[in-house]
Order: structure tokens, then C-alpha cells, then sequence
């Protein structure tokens, strides 16, 4: 929970009292701290006093429930007239509490909140899940309800988010959801595709600018930083964002103000910030390409989309949710969904199925149907594995690979998954992340099965 | 002084660091009482009355009210009057621990 109150004796007998109670209390001495934690992380409740230095705790208590209309705040006051509780209850207080505190009263009133606050949340996740999943999101797989409980802990503050994941993964819809869950649903959501913007109007779209600023200015523009306020700012693959801008980018959430180009005044616009990208921003940092303070401005809570072939069956799920109306999919081409990688994730899946739907001749979807790209692919092919071998050994580079991969000899799963990861990682030069395309498994998972069959990781060597 | 009976025994444990910090606050107290600083005579008297009793010291919370009373109105004689009581009332306190 978080206690706000300027006094800190006052919060001391708070965290005495509920530490003893199991509770974990975190600690506000204005107004503008409070809201500053709040936007980093969601309590259970909040005890809130009356009197502030910065503000007043009634209009904290509107900010909040604004922002967090489910948050419980218990009023803290010495006044305890009428009119005063009065104000704090109408004003959408959960309850009050008088001082001088009396510990067994402020246990019980806060373990009352925090009960209530924890079944909303949990009503909230079951009725997202009873509605098939996130925001729209289909998905069934145990990685994606990982994905979803990790959304659930942050879509309900104020945190940047820094979105991970392939291309056509759902990095927007995900963006999308969690705006949707969060207390400034009601404000705009705005996306800027930061590769999509030439290098020379990127200042200007996201800042805006004054009529004037530059030859063809005639108008004021508002830039996307702007019109977020009150909403969410997706920054869309923002490793492709000039280094220039990333500087500029970086004094404007820093200082939550900035000035529009060719302007002298300040704005101030209130938005909350998810960023994503397909690229590892670690690599673009040390490769001089991202700024790192950037990097740890917008990394404070990373959420990583599973690629579609790390969802299970999801393929499938979404092929049907995506089949129009009539058409139904033939077992052969269920079969297709559930093995092709599909390296284009969820777009290329869609995609697939629009296809399909325009070359399909009779009701059902047949294998026949799909993309010659997608029904030629080896691992959809009756006899993938004996290919994939056969192919290795053609390749010349890895012969004992391929060898321990020969079909005809039975050997242990572990012995084959060594020898496939030690052919992919052969026949990418060691690019881990080509190997981890053809092997259909994440770079988290590569890393953890290379440490667990003692095989070097490429270029590992190079760093000492 | 001795805290109340009924005090917690959770919150027994924080007194020294309660009377400590009111001690230093009987010296902010004088100085602000020199510079005429009745808004922050005004502002400690209205947090001791919400402290004092919360840690069994209601006669904390009664001066710290006078305070905030002799503060608004500016009431420089009252207030000197009042931040002797207090620190005598604290120095009793931190000597019963």
C-alpha cells in the first residue's frame, strides 16, 4: 500500500502497523510524489492524508481516481467534522480514518481495501480471459497468458512500457490493450511509426510546429507528443529513430516539457509512453546506435511477445478466428498451421488465410490453398525431418551434424536437439537469431539449450 | 510524561525516534518564533496535533494545536508560550524511556 502524508512520523506508524499485518508500505510526501509512484507501480490501496504541502488531498483523491478508478483511497484526517468527511466520501473516498490512528482500526480498514482491490483486479483478468483474452488478443498458449499476467501488473499504471517482439507479433495491439486497460482509456491513443517518417519531418511530427518554422510551415502543427495528452504515445519501432532525435526525445520525457519547433514556449502534455521494437536494443545500444540513457528511460517495464511458432497451437486459433464466414480449414491444411514457423508471425498468418480464402474454389480450405511459399516449406512437408537431414548433408559444412540427425539411426531427443541446434547455428555462420528462426524456438530458449548442451555460443569467445 | 497506556505495543518500539525528532523540532520551533515564521509554527502545530495522541502523547497533540491556533492568528507571546510546554513536555517523555 501507499501512505501519503507529509508527516513522517505518521507514516511510520503506518508501515509498523500493516508490516506487521503481511502488507508491504510505500511511502508519498506530496502529492506529486504520490502521483510519481503511482505511475510505477500499482498498490493495493492508498492512505491518503487531508493535508498537503503540495496539493490537497481532495484533489489527489480526484487525480487518482481518475487515473486508478479502482484504487481504494483511505482519507487520513485529524478533522473529523462532518461536512469534511462528507467531501472526502462524495469526492470517491473508499473510507476514512481519523487521527490520532489507531492500529487495530487501520488494520482492519486497509486489509478491507486491499481484499476488495485484489477481487476487482482478479474479476477483471477472468473476465478478460472469459472474453477469449487481451484487449481482442486470441491467444490460448501457456506463453501468451504469461504474457497477458505480466499486462495485468502494469496496464493499470502509469509505467513505460518497452514492447519486444518480432515483426507482425501484435506489438500494437498489444500497445492497444494496454491503453485500453489502463485509468486513460477515455484519452486518445496515439502511434507514430517511427521508421515510417523521413529523417528530415520526424522533429515535427513528434513535437509539432509553429506557422513560420520552416518553408512550408503556414500552419501551426500539433505533434503526436501533444496529441496524446491525457492518452498513450506508442513510439513505434523506436531503434529506427535518428540519433539526433533520440537526444531531443529523451529531454522531453525526462523534463515532461518541450517546445514545438520554431517555438519558445513550453508545452506540457501528460501521455503515457510504450515503446516497442523488433530490434534487441541492448545490441543497438552497444553498437552506437541507441542512446543508452534513451534505453533506461523507456526500459522500465520490458514485456516480449512470443513469436506465433512459441504460441502452441495459436496458429490454429487465429486461422479459424481469421477464416471468413462459410469457409472451413481441411485437416491437411490444419496440419500446415500447426507446423509451418511462420516467420512473418500473425501478419503473415492473416495474410495466409486472405489467400486462401480468395483461391479456395469449394467451402473448405485445402493445404493447395495456402501460399506456394508457406505449402513448399520443408517443415510442412510429410517427411520433414528426413529433408531437413538430407539438406545438411548437402551442405557440405556439417556433415557430423547431419550425420547424427540421419533418420535411420534411432537416437534420444536430447541427442537430436543438440545436433539440430548445432546444425543451425553451422549453417547461419553462427547468427543466433537466423538459427533461432530455423529451429522455431525464442533467443531465450537458444540461450538456455546452448548453456544446457555445453556448446560455445557463437562469438562468445571474441569478448574476453 | 509516560505515553499512554493503550498505546500499541507495535508502535512502542518507534518513541525514541518520535521524541528525538520533536526535540529538534522544539529548536525549529524557537527560530521560526525569532523570524516570525508563523506559517511553519502554524504547519508543526497542526502536525503534532495529528501525531501526539497516535503515539500516546495526547498532551503533544493539545499543544500542537494551541500552536496552530496562536499561529494563525500570529500570536507570537502565545506561541513562545506554548514551545516552552512542549519542550519541556518532550524532555519528560524522552527521560521516562
Amino acid at each position: 500500500m501507499l501512505a501519503v502524508d507529509d508527516d513522517p512520523s505518521i507514516c511510520d506508524l503506518a508501515e509498523a502497523c500493516l508490516t506487521a499485518d503481511d502488507l508491504t508500505v510505500k511511502v508519498a510526501k506530496d502529492g506529486r510524489a504520490c502521483l510519481d509512484s503511482l505511475a510505477r507501480f500499482l498498490p493495493d490501496c492508498v492512505l491518503l492524508d487531508l493535508n498537503l504541502p503540495d496539493t490537497t488531498g481532495l484533489a489527489l483523491l480526484a487525480s487518482i481516481n481518475e487515473r486508478h478508478p479502482r484504487l481504494p483511497v483511505i482519507m487520513l484526517t485529524a478533522d473529523i467534522a462532518v461536512d469534511t468527511v462528507v467531501a472526502a466520501m462524495q469526492a470517491g473516498a473508499w473510507d476514512y480514518l481519523p487521527k490520532p490512528l489507531d492500529c487495530t482500526k487501520l488494520k482492519a480498514t486497509v486489509r478491507n481495501a486491499v481484499t476488495q482491490h485484489r477481487l476487482a483486479m482478479r474479476v477483471s483478468q477472468l473476465e478478460r480471459e472469459a472474453q477469449g483474452g487481451y484487449g481482442g488478443i486470441v491467444a490460448a498458449s501457456e506463453s501468451m497468458k504469461t504474457l497477458f499476467r505480466q499486462m495485468d501488473r502494469v496496464s493499470a499504471s502509469d509505467v513505460t512500457v518497452l514492447l519486444h517482439g518480432e515483426s507482425g507479433t501484435g506489438k500494437e495491439l498489444v500497445a492497444r490493450a494496454l491503453h485500453q486497460a489502463s485509468g486513460r482509456s477515455r484519452g486518445p491513443f496515439v502511434e507514430i511509426n517511427c521508421a515510417a517518417i523521413p529523417e528530415s519531418l520526424a522533429a515535427s511530427e513528434l513535437f509539432g510546429h509553429e506557422r513560420g518554422a520552416f518553408t512550408g510551415a503556414d500552419q501551426r502543427r500539433i505533434g503526436r507528443l501533444e496529441q496524446a495528452n491525457g492518452g498513450t504515445l506508442l513510439l513505434d519501432e523506436i531503434a529506427e529513430l535518428d540519433l539526433s532525435l533520440q537526444a531531443k526525445l529523451l529531454r522531453a520525457l525526462q523534463e515532461r516539457r518541450f517546445q514545438r519547433v520554431g517555438g519558445n514556449h513550453d508545452v506540457t502534455p501528460d501521455f503515457r509512453l510504450i515503446a516497442a521494437t523488433h530490434r534487441q536494443l541492448e545490441d543497438e545500444v552497444a553498437g552506437g546506435r541507441f542512446r543508452e540513457d534513451l534505453f533506461f528511460r523507456i526500459a522500465v517495464f520490458e514485456l516480449e511477445l512470443p513469436a506465433l511458432r512459441e504460441r502452441d497451437d495459436d496458429a490454429l486459433l487465429l486461422a479459424e478466428h481469421f477464416l471468413p464466414d462459410g469457409l472451413r480449414l481441411a485437416a491437411e491444411a490444419r496440419q500446415v498451421f500447426l507446423t509451418y514457423p511462420w516467420p512473418g508471425n500473425v501478419r503473415e498468418l492473416q495474410n495466409a488465410i486472405e489467400h486462401a480464402s480468395v483461391v479456395a474454389t469449394s467451402g473448405t480450405v485445402r493445404a493447395a490453398d495456402l501460399p506456394r511459399r508457406i505449402r513448399s516449406h520443408p517443415s510442412v512437408q510429410p517427411d520433414a525431418h528426413a529433408s531437413v537431414a538430407a539438406e545438411g548433408e548437402a551442405a557440405g559444412t556439417e556433415t557430423a551434424a547431419a550425420h547424427d540427425l540421419d533418420p535411420t539411426t534411432l537416437r534420444t531427443l536430447e541427442e537430436l536437439e543438440r545436433a539440430a541446434i548445432r546444425a543451425a547455428i553451422a549453417r547461419t555462420d553462427g547468427n543466433l537469431s537466423e538459427a533461432c528462426r530455423m529451429l522455431g524456438i525464442g533467443r531465450t530458449t537458444l540461450y538456455r539449450k546452448l548453456e544446457r548442451y555445453g556448446i560455445e555460443r557463437p562469438g562468445a569467445g571474441d569478448a574476453a | 510524561m509516560k505515553p499512554a497506556a493503550d498505546l500499541d505495543p507495535l508502535f512502542r518500539p518507534l518513541l525514541p525516534k518520535y521524541l528525538a525528532a520533536r526535540e529538534s523540532e522544539c529548536a525549529t520551533l524557537h527560530l521560526a518564533l525569532q523570524q516570525h515564521d508563523f506559517e511553519q509554527i502554524t504547519d508543526i502545530g497542526h502536525r503534532l496535533a495529528g501525531s501526539g495522541s497516535s503515539y500516546g502523547f495526547p498532551a503533544i497533540s493539545a499543544h500542537g494545536r494551541a500552536l496552530e491556533v496562536a499561529g494563525r492568528a500570529r500570536d507570537g507571546d502565545t506561541a513562545g508560550a506554548v514551545i516552552g510546554e512542549l519542550e519541556a513536555l518532550v524532555r519528560a517523555a524522552l527521560a521516562h524511556l
